[in-house]
């Protein structure tokens, strides 16, 4: 019996198994090789080419599609803006979301009770959220400006100025996601050991001092983490609340990239200068990822 | 009682109140005439509470839309997208953590990397591609493409990396086939990943909008987040009710499905973000 199996064993590698792995495999292949590596590719063929939504295939044209995205005063205004909500929410949002971890963390009673809360709009579609805050910015009825003229200020036009609506998509959009953050900030201080904090009061330091020497050091890994992922989601998972609040303008102020790019393409019909954007969009995503490595590395 | 925290309360408190009064005065309005909308402006509690409390936006909103077929729809793709998924994705999981064959590292390779090419940009090149399978508004083109994903191949591999590779060998002596040990022995030990990561895409189907906003146009077809947007529409005759009658029947079942599932939905997400 036992040499059977040593037999089946060495026999478990060979031809037939090689088929039944591939087997098991199959349909992954074919789906994911249909419909993410193949568009994949073509969106960077496309890039190179003249090509309508309606399929029209023009010929291969070589740079100048990127020639023109690098031209384009518009893709420049949609950078702008997609790197004002990039940078603010990575640092405002990052930041709340440590604190209220550190906050959450402290073993005060029924602090489930506020967890459960805190995660109520991170369940909820973004969709939903988006439309909420859309009405709640509202001149007449919203209840933020209604509360402005309450305490004697001016009402604002938020999501209808220029200047501001950019930032109240911003802050809908932080408002959303924060407490997923935090939840992940929490799963990084549970693996602090505790020993590390009764040493350090048996030396006497500060509340302070254990955030500086212990906390936050034993924390870089996740902070850089949620770093990266913020980045990534504040260039992406903007294209809902921007639809949504504001279709990209006034004037479009909060025409982000992946809005930007979704009308060019589905709007106006230009995939070849869609596609070229988001191939240069995409590199930008990567580099900035390939950075934030290289620096939370570094620290270490 | 003495609260021994006050400022860790006051803190609590302030952000509880953040995320709630919005969702509150969001509620209050779709119990709202729409009158009663057109003249709010002052802000006292009843900018929270409606004066007369009314259930006719619900009643207009399920004269407009079919909000049974739209949830009917939604289940049906979500349900598709999650079952499939975790089928298609467990089997190649498999192959990757128990089999040697060639080509095996450079096609995990290829698996994972693909999960680093946002949705939202694929959409441009997919449309053309499910175009040319005549696939545009069916509600297979809201399923098809997405029934294998690198993230759910990455994650349960690590998983049956980790099953002892002793309990497969055990079946083996005992005439089991591969198929076998997939069925009996692999797919009930991953029970507990199969259940985050179904958990992750389910509510990723359930949210989804850019991808039929896009693909679909029949509004037999709409899936629930394109009828809120559906609704919204309304607002050209300035019935706002309507809109937020429906984003009250969209977010009351994930809020109260959340509150009693809520481990599992924390742990699901927080898997998610893995994914990055």
């Amino acid at each position: 019996m036992l040499t059977k199996n040593t037999g089946s064993r060495i026999a478990g590698y060979g031809h037939r198994d090689i088929i039944t792995a591939y087997l098991f495999i199959l349909p992954a292949v074919l789906i994911i090789g249909i419909f993410v590596i193949f568009p994949s590719i073509k969106l960077l063929a496309n890039s190179f080419q003249s090509v309508s939504i309606m399929g029209g295939a023009g010929g291969f044209v070589g740079l100048e599609n990127f020639k023109a995205v690098f031209k384009s005063h518009d893709v420049a205004n949609s950078f702008q803006a997609t790197l004002k909500f990039m940078v603010t929410v990575v640092i405002v949002q990052t930041s709340l979301a440590l604190f209220l971890a550190l906050q959450v963390n402290k073993s005060v009673s029924g602090i489930g009770f506020f967890k459960t809360v805190y995660f109520f709009p991170v369940v909820v579609s973004f969709v939903v959220i988006s439309f909420l805050w859309r009405f709640a910015y509202s001149r007449d009825f919203g209840p933020i400006n209604a509360f402005l003229d309450f305490v004697g200020l001016a009402r604002q036009g938020f999501l209808s100025d220029p200047d501001q609506a950019l930032w109240c998509v911003i802050a809908t959009s932080i408002w959303k996601s924060w407490a997923f953050f935090m939840i992940i900030f929490l799963i990084g201080l549970k693996e602090i050991p505790k020993e590390l904090y009764e040493s350090a009061a048996i030396d006497g330091a500060t509340r302070f001092q254990e955030f500086i020497y212990i906390t936050f050091p034993m924390l870089k890994r996740t902070t850089l983490f949620i770093v990266v992922i913020t980045t990534m989601d504040s260039v992406v998972k903007v294209f809902v609340p921007v639809f949504t609040m504001t279709g990209g303008g006034p004037r479009g102020k909060t025409n982000v990239l992946i809005h930007y790019i979704w009308q060019q393409a589905f709007r106006l019909g230009d995939v070849s200068f869609a596609s070229a954007v988001a191939v240069v969009m995409f590199i930008f995503i990567f580099i900035m990822g390939i950075i934030q490595f290289k620096l939370g590395g570094k620290k270490e | 009682m003495k609260i021994k925290n006050p400022l860790t309360y006051c803190i609590l408190v302030f952000f509880l109140l953040t995320v709630l009064l919005p969702m509150i005065w969001g509620i209050s309005i779709a119990f709202r005439s729409n009158a009663e909308i057109a003249g709010m402006s002052g802000f006292s509690f009843r900018s929270f509470v409606p004066e007369t409390a009314t259930l006719e936006n619900f009643t207009r909103m399920f004269k407009r839309v079919n909000i049974g077929r739209v949830f009917a729809v939604t289940l049906y793709v979500s349900l598709s997208v999650t079952f499939l998924n975790l089928i298609i994705n467990s089997m190649a999981a498999y192959a990757f953590a128990r089999f040697e064959f060639p080509g095996k590292d450079l096609l995990f390779i290829v698996f994972v990397a693909t999960m680093i090419v946002p949705i939202e940009i694929l959409i441009i090149p997919l449309y053309g591609t499910l175009r040319g399978f005549g696939m545009i508004d069916k509600l297979s083109a809201l399923i098809l493409p997405f029934i294998a994903k690198g993230f759910g191949i990455f994650y349960l591999r690590q998983f049956i990396l980790g099953i002892p590779k002793e309990l497969d060998e055990a079946a083996m002596i005992d005439g089991c086939s591969r198929l076998g040990i997939y069925l009996r022995i692999i797919l009930p030990l991953t029970k507990p990943a199969l259940l985050i990561l179904g958990i992750i895409l389910f509510l990723e189907q359930w949210d989804s909008f850019l991808v039929p906003v896009t693909l679909i146009t029949s509004e037999s077809k709409m899936v629930l987040q394109v009828a809120i947007n559906y609704l919204y529409a309304g607002i050209y005759f300035n019935d706002i009710g309507i809109l937020f009658a429906g984003m009250v029947i969209a977010a009351i079942p994930v809020i109260i499905v959340f509150t009693f599932l809520q481990r599992f939905f924390i742990e699901g997400i927080s898997t998610s973000g893995i994914k990055g």
